[in-house]
């Protein structure tokens, strides 16, 4: 079988640019073996394979693929309408782009193929960037199985203001001592970010995933399950909402976070409003705090937690 | 394009240009908001009692 967009009956499936034979809302199978409903009436799909493409192509088709992200996502963002669908497959590699990956609009799906890092899947570094690696102001987007290296003080992912959106299977890969915050949100709704890995051996970050405070700031139905975070960064917080952040109705579930510097902070829910804190695992140096809320009640339901070699109650450090 | 789709792209081009960007929704209270109205509350309730000490 030749490589190609399929339709589920196996048959090549027309690429969408040559006219009416593919069909949006259709169940199709790509060449990689991804099964899945293409939405929509403007998307597209995009390749992109920095080894063997080239951004004077199409990007279309996986033999016509473009060499840079930034290739695909000039050509997904700023759609808002609601059936906006740009699916954007990028095969492993390592990708040093020129400029912050903008993903302004609806419906735009980074898939990273294969498991991410620099080996076996795909790897975005931050050398060129100005205010992050990847932008996201839209809705409806996913951002999956990519692995992205900071190797400055800017965010890897830097969320303006995101609805609706999947940010899953991440791996966050810092500088120690340099990178600052992972996932740096101001407007966050609706919003799922799990199974991710923060911070490496000698590549973590300071603060892992940071809510930023001030004027019109947001955390709002949100859900962080399933992610590990570590850091041995003197003052690390594995998840930290600022106190002037407006922030209610998250789930934070599940999360295994390891902290070992001084004075860190696992879970710091500065905000008032209530949120769900409940059942993760919370290793830090002794005598830190391992989980606090400022909401009353605090939300803070059957975690476990040690400092240094003590099992203490989060309810107790609670302020 | 409703209300939410109108603020995401003005935060976007606030934020392109570095500016800051007020949105729809309005501000729970925050915890400066809980510890003024706590005070306040304290002041209330401290005054009452001195006037109710007075009438004795």
């Amino acid at each position: 079988m030749s490589e190609g967009l399929r339709t589920v009956n196996g048959n090549p499936a027309a690429p969408p640019y040559t006219g009416d034979a593919y069909k949006w809302d259709a169940n199709v199978t790509f060449a990689q073996g991804v099964n899945g409903v293409i939405k929509g009436t403007k998307g597209k799909c995009y390749y992109v394979d920095e080894e063997n493409g080239a951004d004077g192509n199409d990007g279309l088709t996986p033999q016509t693929a473009f060499a840079s992200i930034l290739a695909a996502t000039a050509l997904s963002r700023d759609d808002y309408s609601a059936d906006a669908e740009y699916h954007i497959f990028i095969a492993p590699g390592s990708y040093d782009e020129s400029d912050d990956l903008r993903l302004y609009g609806y419906g735009i799906h980074l898939h990273g193929l294969g498991n991410p890092g620099s080996d076996s899947g795909v790897n975005i570094t931050d050398t060129n960037v100005t205010q992050g690696i990847l932008l996201l102001a839209g809705a409806n987007c996913t951002i999956e199985n990519i692995q992205f290296t900071s190797a400055t003080a800017l965010p890897p992912l830097y969320a303006i203001a995101s609805d609706n959106t999947v940010i899953t299977n991440c791996v966050f890969k810092g500088t120690s001592g340099t990178s600052v915050n992972a996932i740096q949100g101001e407007d966050v709704r609706g919003t799922e970010i799990s199974y991710c890995t923060f911070g490496v051996s000698n590549g973590d970050y300071t603060n892992n995933l940071y809510m930023t405070g001030g004027a019109d700031q947001y955390c709002i139905d949100s859900y962080f399950h399933h992610n590990r975070i570590s850091s041995n960064n003197t003052s690390a917080t594995g998840i930290l909402i600022d106190n002037t952040c407006v922030a209610y109705g998250n789930v934070f579930d599940n999360n295994f976070i390891n902290l070992t510097g001084t004075t860190p902070k696992g879970i710091d829910i500065n905000s008032t409003g209530v949120n769900l804190i409940t059942n993760n695992y919370v290793v830090i140096t002794s005598a830190a705090t391992p989980i606090e809320s400022a909401s009353s009640p605090t939300g803070i339901v059957g975690n476990h937690t040690m400092a240094g070699s003590t099992t203490v109650d989060p309810n107790e450090a609670a302020d | 394009m409703n209300d939410r789709t109108k603020e995401i792209i003005e935060k976007t081009k606030a934020f392109e240009e570095g500016k800051p960007v007020k949105t729809v929704e309005k501000p729970v209270e925050t915890p400066e908001d809980k510890t003024a109205d706590e005070k306040k509350f304290k002041e209330e309730t401290k005054t009452t009692t001195k006037k109710k000490g007075k009438k004795k």
